[in-house]
């Protein structure tokens, strides 16, 4: 049974007390692992700011109830002593990202809609008694509006493009460049289904280094297709951007005419140091810290 | 010899391929407002001010280098990063300061191009909507190459105020004394022009231009040498023409006492003095400025409110997939020239209020600045170290101080 729809804006900053009722700080973010193979997307963490002190990242099975204005914790301040951290970064596991930082008012791709839009907020349901599910994030300046106190002016009504516009969690691509690898490494991702048509749309998207990630990240009979189905500039820019053994490997897996005529076009130097190469889609690229997985 | 030659060639290609943001972004600075301030400059105090511009031109490379190595680094503009790192609350109230001053400099732009027009004897009423038509036009019809191409072609009509430089047989020595020199009249309006003179070169509009412009032309980090030297280029030819500017003015108009209020004042003053020639070649030069900034500001408030919006813009996108990107440019056009073309509305409270909030948005805006360059999450191994710190702290500080000395000297 699926609880009403939960906003992360509405949820953060929110006091998070022990069960004696004490404070223990407010809710900072929550922690989400991108490879648990559950099929409701979970929340797996959360973090609480306090004043003066290092953030706690707490299990969620410390948790006892989340309700309106306040998280309750099964444990006490003093209880909690071990579960501070300096660096939220490193403090992640290799699968997971934060989903204030990551996600939150930061760029993504819906794969079904194929766009590019910016996430006004994070829904989330709760189940399992207090566990909480992602349910997708809501990209439309309607949320905007909210967040900003203006939602009751109703303007969604008067011009429809700035309405409440939903992406659910499985159909969208993370931009930040965590979101972007953490995903990229995660099999159930919403990368890894996409066929090579959608690929294709979402490569022409991306700034070289994410196209050459996703695309080297694929079999070479994919990969392939990828450029095939991609415009030949992109193609050419994601091909000239990695190394000599990975676009043998691919242009090895395309038809003999169509490689061909690749491997003429590659040996070719482009011209003017490659001005028409450098128009690409760019992606936001930020390199975080991606650690091993946990011991 | 020959790898030798070939090596210059790629790296010449190299540069021209990266070269556009730092030179639109800079050039776009020496609008009518610009323009009007250097004339005031040379015009009141000679030669003696021109250190200022010297000052303006390193503020002017520190922030458009930050603001370039921020979009090619997160791929995206400043308003945009501002969002995303401060919140829909920060981002909003930075945004609409932006767009009501955006929209105050677009009106200064078609007023610059109504008064250049106006010396030739055509009216207002024909020049400025020609010129909002071909501004629209340019950017709706042209793929982002023609655009850019376009524009640096528009720039080289800044030119026509070097010549015009030259044509008025300035004192060389007086100028370089001045540019090197520092000194000034401890005086309330000495301080206010050299207020303005920064001011109007660090331009927020400008700052966050140059950054979606950065992400526009899809620059990578491997880019980022090159595009230093585009806004080191684009920046000192900003300074270049303000002292052309400033020594035209000094050399005729101060010799001889003359006081103006505007660029299309100092462009009939000058035809007299420096002869028929340098009049019109200044006034030429006061049309094209108007006309590559009235482009520039549309574009930078479109790809601005897109940014905070989360819609998808780019100049090579068609206008069904970036209805906002282009709506947003066509109203501001248009909203610029229905103003500049009202008979009896208070156009110079207008520009002055604008100038005003220019200033005070560039403080918020340069702070943000430093320290999302700071911000390790977002720049990665990009991030502004110690020194960089402090370096964009101390431009800040100066900034700061003079926009509060200009806000002081305007009260008493």
């Amino acid at each position: 049974m699926l609880w009403p729809v939960l906003l992360l804006t509405r949820v953060l900053g929110r006091t998070v007390s022990g069960p004696d009722g004490k404070a223990v700080g407010r809710l900072g973010d929550f922690i989400v692992g991108l490879s648990d193979s559950s099929e409701p997307q979970l929340i797996d963490r959360l973090v609480v700011s306090r004043r003066r002190a290092p953030a706690l990242v707490l299990p969620w099975a410390l948790v006892s109830d989340i309700r309106a204005g306040r998280v309750v914790l099964a444990a006490t301040g003093t209880e909690l002593a071990g579960f501070g951290t300096a660096s939220l970064t490193q403090a992640l596991a290799h699968d997971e990202i934060l989903l204030r930082r990551d996600v939150l008012d930061t760029q993504i791709v819906d794969v079904a809609g194929q766009r590019l839009a910016r996430v006004a907020d994070v829904l989330c349901a709760r189940t399992r008694g207090v566990r909480l599910e992602i349910l997708g994030v809501e990209v439309g300046f309607g949320g905007v509006l909210r967040r900003l106190g203006l939602g009751r002016l109703g303007l969604g009504r008067i011009v429809p493009s700035i309405s409440d516009d939903v992406v659910a969690w499985s159909d969208l691509h993370l931009t930040s460049d965590r979101g972007h690898l953490v995903q990229l490494a995660t099999p159930r991702s919403a990368v890894h289904r996409l066929g090579a048509r959608e690929l294709a749309a979402l490569v022409s998207r991306v700034d070289t280094d994410a196209a050459t990630e996703i695309l080297a990240a694929r079999e070479s009979g994919t990969a392939a297709a990828v450029v095939a189905a991609s415009h030949p500039d992109v193609g050419e820019r994601m091909l000239r951007a990695m190394t000599e053994p990975e676009v043998a490997r691919i242009v090895a897996a395309m038809p003999a005419e169509h490689a061909r005529r690749w491997r003429q076009r590659l040996a070719q130097s482009p011209g003017l140091f490659g001005r028409h190469i450098l128009r690409s889609r760019v992606w936001p690229h930020r390199r975080h810290l991606i650690r091993g997985p946990r011991e | 010899m020959s790898v030798l030659r070939r090596r210059g060639g790629v790296r010449y290609a190299a540069l021209l391929a990266v070269l556009g943001p730092g030179l639109l972004a800079g050039l776009s600075d020496d609008d009518p407002a610009g323009i009007t301030t250097y004339s005031v400059l040379g015009a009141d105090y000679g030669y003696q001010l021109l250190w200022v511009l010297l000052l303006s031109t390193v503020a002017l490379v520190i922030f458009h280098g930050l603001a370039a190595r921020m979009g090619v680094v997160t791929g995206q503009g400043l308003i945009g990063l501002v969002r995303q790192r401060y919140g829909v609350r920060v981002g909003g109230a930075v945004l609409a300061a932006l767009v009501v001053a955006n929209v105050g400099t677009t009106c200064a732009e078609f007023a610059g191009i109504a008064a250049g027009f106006e010396i030739f004897g055509i009216s207002r009423y024909v020049s400025v909507p020609a010129a909002a038509a071909i501004v629209s036009l340019l950017v709706l019809r042209g793929s982002f190459h023609r655009v850019e191409r376009l524009l640096l072609l528009v720039s080289t009509v800044f030119f026509a105020y070097i010549v015009s430089g030259f044509m008025a047989r300035p004192n060389w020595g007086a100028a370089l004394h001045g540019t090197l020199v520092p000194s000034m009249p401890l005086t309330g309006e000495a301080v206010a022009i050299v207020t303005a003179t920064i001011g109007t070169t660090l331009a927020p509009w400008g700052l966050s231009f140059m950054q979606s412009y950065a992400v526009d032309k899809k620059l990578r980090t491997e880019d980022l040498g090159l595009e230093r030297v585009d806004v080191v280029i684009g920046a000192v030819l900003t300074g270049v023409i303000g002292f052309f500017v400033v020594v035209a003015c000094a050399a005729t108009l101060h010799r001889d006492g003359l006081r103006i209020t505007d660029a299309a004042d100092a462009a009939v003053a000058l035809q007299p003095l420096a002869g028929a020639a340098a009049g019109t070649l200044f006034a030429v030069g006061l049309i094209g400025a108007s006309f590559l900034a009235a482009s520039i500001l549309p574009l930078s408030t479109a790809y601005s409110v897109c940014e905070y919006a989360g819609a998808e813009a780019a100049l090579d996108d068609p206008f069904h997939e970036a209805r906002t990107f282009y709506l947003t440019y066509g109203i501001i056009t248009l909203v610029g020239t229905g103003i500049v073309l009202t008979p009896d509305i208070p156009l110079v409270k207008i520009l002055v209020g604008t100038q005003v909030l220019n200033a005070v948005l560039l403080i918020p805006l340069l702070v943000a600045m430093v320290g999302l360059g700071r911000d390790r999450d977002l720049m990665g191994s990009y991030a502004t170290g110690r020194a960089g710190t402090a370096v964009y702290g101390l431009t800040t500080a100066v900034v700061v101080i003079c926009v509060i000395t200009l806000g002081v000297t305007a009260i008493t």
